[in-house]
């Protein structure tokens, strides 16, 4: 059985995917009563094979091939809120996913080599929100771990969805089918990727 | 303003004690136990006060669980991530 | 409202969810909702599957906008699969139907609702014995009584049936021949209590969450439960399985025998319970269609169960015969408490009624029954496949109240109850789904005497088995008529030639019956899209019709409309006309007009209100010296049931045999219809998934839930996919004799196929399982066997570039 005390409502609601990445790097509970928190630089998510981010912003020409070559149709232009990232390609968690193929077709279509074959395909880490999880709150459902398509990623645990961070990929198929009410997965993007 | 329910699981030794931290609060409002289980109403300012009340409960001593049945946030305080 | 009024709303609903959480017997309580004040919150059965959960839903301005579990229901404590969470959004699907549609030179026209029921009515007159209702387990109760009374005592016609007849029949047949009264003596409290379930071929994981949620929640508060799982594939139940037996399709029969004999056998069956409550039975050799049978004595019974030794039952079922000992030895234990389980495993079979009778058997012959946690229990599919299609007996051999079209007396009675000239009602049983179908399907010269047939609440161009010839078959008989009352578009009303748009769930008042024996009400909160209307008006709209038009047989014996209800004052009110119909609650007038019929086979409910007051009420309800309503949770137990007799302990007081014995059945194994061979060498099974429901017309329009399960696919082992060389994702293509499907493979995906053995879901109408599906049945029930045909598997080479 889990350790229901886990199930954190802190990271119920809206805002929860920034309360997340506060408190997996370490930074401790705000103090009682603070009314709004700082400005952080919005998350993105690169299509897989990324090299760091501020030489994807440099470098990237935003020519858009990885873009035609997705065969899903994932990889989206980062609209005007991503301010400085505008222009570049993303994949958006809302609504789509990078279905991991096995011959990256959108690393091939890179011209400039911001997308690169040498590079971990990690696109972020898929963390699963408790509180939410259908799994986890008593209702039979194993759908996130049958559609992973990477293996080992996603144990069921108990029949509880459990995500190994060091396998996970961060592609996003489980968030996309999960069918909770208020879809208990966020794909935490990467702080930042490693030379 | 957010607006809370939640079900505090005590060990039978710490009743008492938390029973005694809770009302104290004059954020928490007590409705009636049902055993070792507290049902209580938090109310705060806002979703960042109510999640440090909420790590607070956790924390008393003699407190096993805290479960959430519950939630209510007023709009526009939280910062919009698109 | 006030901020500050606002802020105490919200908090007295803070309270009040959490008290309710804190009371609630488990720490697994629903999901949190965020909701605000506007919101009205009201009951409601789920749509979805006969668990028959209560959902909470909430409606602001017209429209639905929440749904949560409800903790004040008894089945389900607050928790909803997730099918449940999702419910109300069926209502909102892009392409609800809205406007009556006739077909005019091959395409469907908007006409006007007047047109419509004029339409329905004329096709009626053409030739009265040729129209037929086929109806649904999730029609509510008053519809049933609606179309039970038109076609059976307006039209004197049996010709309606329903679809419970595909999922339910064989335990209604299980049933009766062994208590001599349809419906599960126990409840799901058995399952709070049990310390063995046995699972047979039943998906309950997936098929019934809930319920299976609450015997898994018990090992998570440290109770022992011990789950054995009887399938022919490895399912999402075997998971929480301590033991899985996987049997070879078909062979359910030779282990039922092989636990009876070695319990015989080893003198380990409760001879005190076989002495004083059981009598014995086996088919008549010279009236094999007889369901009646024949008596035989112990030792008869005894000697024909003698060669289902372990040894002989792991031959022919493949669970090794010391398996079969432990099963036998479970059973022969009195210290412990067992509750069977089944659904669609044992009664889509063409063996149903056989199989639901030897598990009876069993649990009588070991005294396994009447106590909590000691129970036999069939579940349903369907909502109100026993509240709607079981007691209120819209099948083509019954009446309401679990009576038959054949008994003089039975006919007398509800002749009396419903008012009408004696003679009315037709003594020869109409119909059963498959004959119906053939019927309609073939052309009128060739005998297919079924002119006209008006499909409500159900997809049977999807549901039903071997569809080219049942239904298909169709297309181009042009004096052939189909009516088709829905909420979406589907596979039936694609041959449809008049579509009437319906009002769905909470848009209408409704109530239905679960699996528990549980009657559920619901007010409707919400008005249905456009011109959608109620289908028990659109019934009684056709009958007013027919009665204008002079038609006899939509008088009563006083001359009088067929459904003439009166409101408070003693004044009729036209219902017929859709700007009345909710003048009067038609819903509670066709319920107390039914309820009398539920006093004859000790199935007693209350009165409406009760309902209403209610989260549902397990009959038979019956009202105390105070005024109040009891509900019965254990059927035949003296510590329960009013009905037993003081002193007797357990009284089977409907008992075939009429002497308060139920009967414990003989019933051979025997090989199936149809099985693999070389040509067509694998077993097919069929069956649903967790995320949709049915044929998922409703499902399938949820985003949610069609992103989490968007098509159907065949499951495969891993060990015949390598030989075909397919990998998960690619395509293959299933042949039957009856049809060709293509469909991509999964492998090692939810459930597990052993070799030899393929599954697909019928959920999907892009990809109709059902063309390949065996229309072979069961002799007494008439259950098609969905579950086992044989197929042949073929590789599918694509041409051409794979992207
Ligand atoms: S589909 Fe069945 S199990 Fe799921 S919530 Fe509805 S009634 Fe309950």
């Amino acid at each position: 059985m889990s350790n229901d005390a886990d199930i954190s409502r802190r990271d119920f609601v809206r805002g929860r995917l920034l309360r997340t990445v506060r408190a997996m790097a370490g930074v401790p509970t705000p103090p009682p009563a603070p009314q709004r928190a700082a400005w952080v630089p919005l998350p993105i998510r690169r299509p897989p094979g990324a090299v760091p981010e501020a030489r994807f912003l440099a470098e990237c020409t935003r020519c858009n091939a990885c873009i035609q070559a997705c065969p899903v149709g994932a990889i989206t232009v980062a609209p005007m809120r991503f301010r400085h990232a505008a222009g570049t390609p993303m994949i958006d968690q809302a609504t789509a996913a990078c279905v991991m193929c096995p011959d990256t077709p959108c690393i091939s279509a890179c011209e400039p080599g911001v997308l690169r074959k040498d590079r971990p395909l990690k696109m972020g880490t898929a963390w699963v929100d408790r509180s939410n999880c259908l799994a986890h709150r008593g209702t039979l459902c194993t759908t996130c771990s049958e559609r992973c398509p990477v293996p080992g990623a996603l144990r069921v645990d108990g029949g509880k969805p459990a995500i190994q961070d060091a396998t996970c990929t961060g592609c996003g198929v489980c968030a996309q089918v999960c069918p909770a009410p208020i879809n208990a997965i966020a794909i935490l993007p990467l702080p930042d990727r490693p030379a | 303003m957010a607006i809370s329910g939640l079900v505090v699981t005590m060990d039978d030794a710490g009743v008492a004690s938390v029973l005694a931290a809770l009302r104290a609060d004059p954020r928490i409002t007590l409705g009636p136990p049902a055993g070792v289980r507290q049902p209580v109403v938090i109310e705060t300012a806002g979703p960042a006060e109510d999640d440090a009340v909420w790590a607070w409960l956790r924390s008393i001593p003699g407190v096993r669980f805290v479960d959430v049945a519950y939630v209510h946030f007023d709009q526009g305080e939280e910062h919009d991530h698109g | 409202m006030t901020t500050v009024d606002r802020r105490e709303f919200i908090k007295s609903a803070a309270m009040s969810a959490a008290v309710a959480a804190a009371a609630g017997s488990t720490r697994a309580f629903a999901l949190p909702v965020l909701t605000a004040p506007g919101v009205q919150w009201n009951k409601a059965p789920c749509r979805f599957c006969g668990t028959g959960c209560h959902v909470l839903v909430g409606v602001e301005d017209g429209r639905v906008v929440g749904i949560q579990g409800d903790l004040k229901a008894d089945v389900n404590k607050g928790l909803l699969c997730v099918k449940g969470y999702h419910v109300g959004q069926i209502l909102y699907g892009k392409d609800r139907l809205t406007t009556p549609l006739l077909r005019k030179d091959g395409r469907l026209v908007p006409i006007s609702w007047e047109e419509a029921i004029d339409t329905v009515a004329r096709r009626v007159l053409k030739d009265p014995k040729g129209f037929a209702m086929y109806g649904s387990g999730q029609w509510t109760i008053p519809e049933g009584c609606a179309g039970n009374k038109f076609m059976k005592g307006g039209l004197s016609s049996n010709h309606l049936d329903g679809n419970p007849r595909l999922c339910m029949s064989s335990a209604v047949t299980g049933f009766l021949s062994t208590y001599g009264v349809d419906e599960p003596a126990g409840v799901y409290d058995d399952l709070d209590q049990c310390d063995v379930a046995i699972m047979w071929g039943n998906n309950m994981a997936e098929m019934h969450p809930v319920v299976f949620s609450r015997i898994v929640d018990r090992r998570s508060r440290g109770e022992k439960v011990t789950i054995i799982d009887f399938g022919t594939r490895r399912t999402r139940t075997t998971d929480h399985a301590d033991e899985f037996l996987l049997f070879k399709p078909n062979s359910d029969l030779a282990i039922a025998n092989g636990i009876a004999h070695l319990l015989v056998q080893n003198n380990a069956y409760d001879k005190d319970f076989v002495a004083r409550h059981c009598n014995f039975r086996q088919l008549d050799p010279e009236k094999p269609d007889a369901m009646q049978g024949k008596p035989m004595t112990f030792d008869e019974y005894a000697a024909a169960l003698a060669e289902y030794t372990p040894e002989r039952v792991e031959q022919i079922s493949g669970v090794p015969a010391d398996k079969i000992r432990l099963l036998a030895a479970l059973f022969a234990r009195r210290d412990i408490r067992i509750t069977s389980l089944w659904c669609m495993g044992m009664n889509q079979h063409t063996r149903g009624t056989a199989i639901n009778c030897l598990v009876h058997g069993i649990h009588l012959l070991s005294g396994h029954f009447g106590k909590p946690g000691d129970a036999p229990t069939s579940l349903t599919g369907q909502p109100s496949a026993c509240g709607t299609v079981r007691e209120v007996g819209t099948l083509c051999h019954l009446l309401p109240g679990g009576r038959l079209v054949a008994n003089e007396d039975h006919r007398k009675h509800a002749e009396g109850f419903w008012n009408l000239p004696e003679g009315r009602i037709n003594p020869k049983p109409g119909y059963h789904t498959v004959l119906l179908f053939e019927k309609f399907c073939t052309p009128t010269d060739k005998g297919g005497d079924i002119h006209t047939l008006w499909v409500q609440v159900t997809n049977p161009g999807q549901s039903l088995p071997n569809l080219h010839k049942l239904f298909k078959a169709k297309k181009g008989l042009e004096d052939k008529f189909l009516i088709v009352s829905d909420v979406y578009p589907t596979a039936t009303t694609e041959l449809a030639d008049l579509v009437l748009p319906s009002a769905l769930w909470v848009e209408k008042n409704g109530m239905y019956g679960n699996s528990e024996r549980r009657t559920q009400q619901w007010f409707k909160m919400v008005d249905p899209p456009g011109q959608a209307r109620d289908d028990c008006w659109q019934t009684i709209a056709v009958a007013r019709r027919l009665f204008d038009l002079g038609f006899e047989g939509m008088k009563n014996k006083d001359a009088e409309f067929l459904f003439t209800f009166k409101d408070k004052g003693g004044k009729p009110v036209p219902v017929w006309d859709w700007n009345h119909y909710y003048d009067i609650n038609v819903d509670e007038a066709f319920f107390e007009e039914y309820r009398p019929f539920s006093k004859l086979k000790q199935k007693d409910l209350a009165p409406y209100a009760e309902y209403a007051r209610t989260r549902g009420l397990r009959w038979p309800v019956v009202q105390q010296p105070d005024g109040s309503w009891r509900e019965t949770r254990w059927r035949f137990s003296e510590f329960d049931d009013p009905y037993v007799k003081k002193g007797a302990g357990t009284q089977f007081y409907n008992s075939v045999t009429k002497d308060d014995k139920a009967l414990v059945w003989f019933r051979p194994w025997e090989p199936p219809p149809e099985g693999p061979d070389a040509d067509y060498p694998y077993w097919l099974c069929t069956g649903r998934v967790l995320e949709h429901w049915h044929t998922g017309s409703m499902t399938r329009r949820v985003p949610q839930l069609h992103r989490a399960m968007p098509a159907a696919y065949v499951e495969i082992s891993s060990t015949d996919a390598a030989r075909l060389g397919v990998r998960s994702g690619e395509r293959v293509a299933l042949v039957s004799r009856r049809g060709r499907l293509e469909l991509p493979c999964w492998i090692g995906g939810r459930g597990d196929c052993p070799e030899g053995t393929v599954f697909v879901p019928f959920f999907d109408e892009s990809l109709l399982i059902n063309e390949l599906t065996l229309d072979a049945h069961d002799p007494f029930s008439k259950q098609p066997d969905y579950k086992k045909c044989a197929v042949r598997v073929e590789r599918v080479v694509t041409t051409g570039a794979a992207r």
